[in-house]
């Protein structure tokens, strides 16, 4: 036993030191990678008696299998870049400047934060980089106009890039049960489960930023906050639910784009229903007016347009979708690690390239535009796809731990020892200190993930097949293991907001650096929230509780959190009635002195 | 097979790349703090 907890402690070392390094010693989360990959290396060559050769292999399976989100965020970098340099961005910025609302505030909030939010974010755009300058403009803080964003787009960060953090827990987890089971719709679709009370929570918590309680409590705030995250939520859950009827894939593919949309209408349905002045052009400066003349909105739109077109082509059209999916998915083994897909002409990333060639002719390429693109392009993407291949490596290296180096003749796979095991001993321990409140910690353990790795792809990468062990030691049914590796994702886009790197990069866009740490601050509560509640989720779910069980563990988490909300302000008035006493002991001391001293 | 070729290449070629980069930073960060330490030298002996 006392080995098993040695064990313990050193799989969580590295972790550990990830964490003291992103936020003491301000690393970026490429180098943290790299020096959390050696870590790792080292304990599995060690402690774990991993063969060499598995490690080196294993780490480069790692990489390769991060290719769908890793090539996913290198072009979709190049799009943006191209966009950036052509000017469409700076059209497509000033459309959206447009859409003030006459200053009504929960209804930006969410138009701008959550449904464009997520439009953008599910077809490769940042709203970190695109939506703080609109913000701005609209007249938020510095604060606000940073966190808003940055918190938007949280609950559909499963369904950003096209889904692509969806599409590789599906293809981790399936792998795990055997290959069959569960589809990219049956993933989609739980996933989608946990989004209402999620992006509705999202949307308080985003008002509160915004206004504190004052704002909070307006009856158009509780109206918009509630029909926005409602409607986020909803769409999900249809969209999945649908792909799930059909047995389509590619829709779940889309969701974060209908989502977007949808939420969009319906905060302009909304608004129109309440009489707000939509279109706002008093914001807009002289140089704004400038870039609108330029370029019309449509050909500025046109990457994006033709992406979206290619991708439904390649979903919705059967033959086509099975050709390039099953026929051409260019199976690749390496060693004794399980058969790598690399479906070229299937993924996103290849397609995003093809939009931004074809949209091309539309958009120019004279005065050596593309030529200034590529080089800041090269300049940009290295250190993001670097940091999303080197999770999946200790990912891998973590998963095949424990191996000899001799491969079953049976599976064609390294034969692992289970006592040497990193993921085993993570999984056993879990089952017998958790037990049936395992499903507890699962999203705590995801937010870890995602805020280490800066993704929620990365911790699905990293903590699947650990969530897989452990729901095989609990003993659950095939569909509550799903239900963990979920909710252990769930978690990890809720990190998306306390991530250093994405807020640096929201605060360089409006020159504010120095103020991530006031955001993380103000967005973190939220965050913790939000896990908490899909911690509680889980537990009901994965248990399968009847409903009574449901409402009694909602209200003892809201209980709990009250008590903790009660505490946390009576320390804060405590410290601050003693630091007013303070200074006024120190203003009669002061005055005794200079009465003295007369 | 030209597949797997190309994947281990591709490997090869990002984390040559990452590491240009990294180093490059590096020694320009490095750079930048010498020259920062001589001014303020330079400044205390002026």
């Amino acid at each position: 036993m006392a080995a098993m907890w040695l064990g313990i402690i050193l799989i969580l070392l590295p972790f550990v030191s990830a964490l003291l390094l992103l936020t003491i010693a301000k690393w970026k989360a490429d180098t943290t990678g790299f020096v959390m990959w050696i870590f790792v290396i080292i304990l599995a060559l060690t402690y774990f008696k991993t063969n060499a050769g598995v490690i080196f292999l294993a780490s480069i399976a790692g990489f390769i299998k991060s290719y769908p989100i890793a090539l996913m965020v290198c072009t979709s970098i190049f799009m943006i870049t191209y966009m950036q340099k052509t000017g469409a961005l700076d059209r497509i910025i000033i459309a959206f400047k447009t859409l003030g609302g006459e200053g009504k505030e929960p209804f930006q909030i969410m138009f701008i934060n959550i449904g464009l939010g997520c439009f953008l974010v599910s077809i490769g755009a940042t709203p970190v980089t695109m939506l703080p300058p609109i913000m701005v403009a609209l007249g938020y803080s510095s604060m606000a106009a940073v966190a808003l964003p940055a918190i938007g787009y949280d609950p559909l960060t499963t369904f950003a890039l096209l889904a692509i953090p969806a599409v590789i827990f599906q293809s981790v987890i399936s792998k795990l049960f055997g290959g069959l089971y569960p589809s990219l719709a049956e993933c989609g679709f739980i996933f989608s489960l946990f989004m209402p009370i999620v992006t509705t929570g999202i949307a308080f918590g985003m008002m509160f930023i915004a206004g504190g309680k004052k704002l909070l409590f307006q009856k158009n705030t509780l109206i918009f906050a509630s029909v926005g995250g409602v409607t986020a939520g909803g769409t999900s859950i249809l969209v999945n639910g649908l792909a799930k009827l059909l047995a389509n894939d590619g829709l779940v593919q889309l969701t974060g784009l209908i989502v977007g949309l949808f939420t969009c209408i319906m905060m302009l349905l909304l608004a129109k229903i309440m009489g707000y002045k939509i279109f706002d052009r008093s914001n807009l400066t002289e140089a704004d007016l400038e870039i609108e003349k330029k370029m019309p909105l449509w050909k500025a739109l046109m990457p994006w347009i033709i992406l979206v077109v290619l991708c439904g082509v390649t979903n919705f059209v059967p033959q086509i979708h099975s050709y390039l999916f099953n026929t051409l998915a260019m199976n690749i083994k390496i060693s004794g690690a399980n058969p790598i897909p690399l479906r070229v002409f299937w993924n996103a990333w290849f397609w995003v390239i093809i939009a931004t060639v074809i949209s091309m002719p539309f958009l120019g390429v004279k005065k050596g535009i593309l030529k200034d693109s590529l080089r800041t392009w090269a300049k940009r993407a290295i250190r993001p796809v670097f940091s999303a291949a080197i999770f999946f490596s200790i990912a891998f290296v973590m998963n095949w731990s424990g191996a000899t180096g001799a491969i079953d003749s049976a599976t064609g796979l390294w034969i692992r020892l289970p006592e040497n095991n990193m993921i085993t001993l993570l999984a056993d321990i879990s089952a017998i200190v958790f037990g049936n409140f395992y499903p507890l910690i699962v999203p705590f353990i995801g937010l870890l993930g995602g805020f280490v790795s800066g993704s929620e792809t990365s911790a699905i990468a990293m903590f699947t097949q650990y969530q897989f062990t452990t729901g095989k030691n609990l003993g659950l049914l095939d569909k509550s293991i799903v239900v963990l590796g979920a909710a252990n994702g769930v978690g990890g886009g809720l990190a998306s907001v306390l991530s250093p790197a994405k807020i640096q990069n929201a605060t360089a866009v409006i020159d504010k650096q120095g103020i991530e740490g006031d955001v993380i601050k103000k967005t973190s509560p939220i965050a913790l929230l939000m896990t908490t509640s899909v911690a509680v989720l889980t537990l009901c779910w994965v248990n399968r509780y009847a409903w009574y069980y449901w409402i009694a563990a909602f209200a003892a988490e809201i209980c709990l959190l009250l008590i903790l909300y009660l505490l946390v302000m009576g320390v804060q008035k405590l410290l601050k009635k003693r630091t007013a006493l303070k200074q006024t002991a120190q203003a009669t001391a002061e005055e005794k002195k200079e009465e003295e001293s007369k | 097979m030209i597949a797997e070729i190309l994947a281990y290449i591709s490997v090869g070629i990002i984390t040559l790349a990452w590491l240009i980069v990294v180093i490059h930073s590096m020694v320009k960060t490095l750079m930048a703090k010498r020259k920062a330490k001589q001014t303020t030298s330079g400044e205390e002996l002026e």
